[in-house]
C-alpha cells in the first residue's frame, strides 16, 4: 500500500470506530444501535487491516480477546431478560422503565439509564450487541486475511 | 449550566478503552505513530464532536459526549493497557 494510506488510515480508523460508539450509545433516541455501531467500529478494524496487513496492523484482536467478547455480549443479554423475567415475569421486560409499573423502585433504579430519556435497559441492550456485531465481524475478515495468507504461502511452496 | 450524563461518558469511555487496549504498534511494522500524533487525532475528534453535537434532548456542551468518553477511552486504553510487553512480538496476541 502507499505511504499516504499508511499515514491516514490509522488515526482515520481510530475516529470511525469513535464514531461508532457514538452511533452505539444513541441507539434509543437516534437511527443507529448496537448493529449498526459494531458494524461502523469493524469498519475501522478493517480498514486499518487491509491497508497495513494482518501481521502489522496497530489494532489486533486476538483469539481470546474475541472469544471473550462475544461471550461477554451474549451472556450479558441473557442476564439482562433473564433479570426482566425474574422481577416482572416477562423476559426481556424493561426494568429501568417499568411501564406496568410492577417492579419495586429499587430495581427500576437500578437498571435505568442516566440521560435525558431514562431509556432502561435499551441502551445496556445495544451496547453488548455492539460489543458482539464488532467482534464477529472483525473475526470474519480475520479468517478470511487468514485463509487467503494461507493460500498464497501454499502457492509459493508449489512453485519452489 | 453544564448538564454531565452519566450513562453515555460511562459506556463510551468502556467501549472506547476496551478498543484502545488493543491498539499496540510493533516497532517491526515501521509504523511511527508518536505523541504528536495523537494529540492530532484528539483534536480532530473535538472538531467531529462538534460538528456533530449532541444527541437531541441533551442539554449543556454543543459536544457529541459519547464521541468525546469514545476517543479519551481509546487515548486512555491506548497508554495503560495499550503498551507492548518486553517479551512481547508481532506473533504473540
Amino acid at each position: 500500500m502507499s505511504t499516504i494510506l499508511k499515514i491516514f488510515v490509522f488515526p482515520a480508523a481510530l475516529i470511525v470506530m469513535t464514531l461508532g460508539i457514538d452511533t452505539i450509545l444513541g441507539g434509543h433516541i437516534t437511527p443507529g444501535g448496537g448493529f449498526q455501531g459494531g458494524a461502523i467500529i469493524a469498519g475501522g478494524f478493517i480498514f486499518c487491516v487491509i491497508v497495513y496487513g494482518l501481521k502489522d496492523s496497530p489494532i489486533k484482536f486476538s483469539h481470546d480477546f474475541i472469544a471473550r467478547l462475544e461471550s461477554v455480549g451474549a451472556l450479558t443479554y441473557v442476564f439482562l431478560g433473564l433479570a426482566g423475567l425474574i422481577f416482572s415475569g416477562y423476559y426481556l421486560y424493561n426494568l429501568g422503565v417499568d411501564l406496568y409499573q410492577i417492579v419495586p423502585p429499587f430495581i427500576k433504579n437500578l437498571f435505568d439509564y442516566p440521560d435525558p430519556l431514562h431509556a432502561g435497559i435499551i441502551p445496556y441492550l445495544n451496547f453488548v450487541v455492539g460489543l458482539k456485531v464488532f467482534v464477529g465481524l472483525s473475526a470474519v475478515v480475520i479468517a478470511f486475511l487468514g485463509f487467503k495468507g494461507e493460500i498464497e504461502e501454499e502457492g509459493e511452496e508449489e512453485e519452489i | 449550566m453544564v448538564y454531565f450524563y452519566l450513562g453515555p461518558v460511562t459506556l463510551g469511555f468502556l467501549l472506547g478503552f476496551i478498543l484502545g487496549s488493543r491498539v499496540k504498534i510493533f516497532p517491526e511494522s515501521k509504523l511511527n505513530f508518536t505523541l504528536g500524533s495523537f494529540i492530532v487525532i484528539v483534536l480532530a475528534a473535538i472538531i467531529v464532536a462538534y460538528l456533530e453535537g449532541p444527541f437531541p434532548y441533551y442539554l449543556g456542551l454543543p459536544l457529541a459526549p459519547g464521541f468525546i468518553s469514545g476517543i479519551l477511552g481509546i487515548i486512555i486504553g491506548k497508554l495503560t493497557l495499550g503498551r507492548l510487553l518486553k517479551d512481547e512480538n508481532i506473533g504473540s496476541n
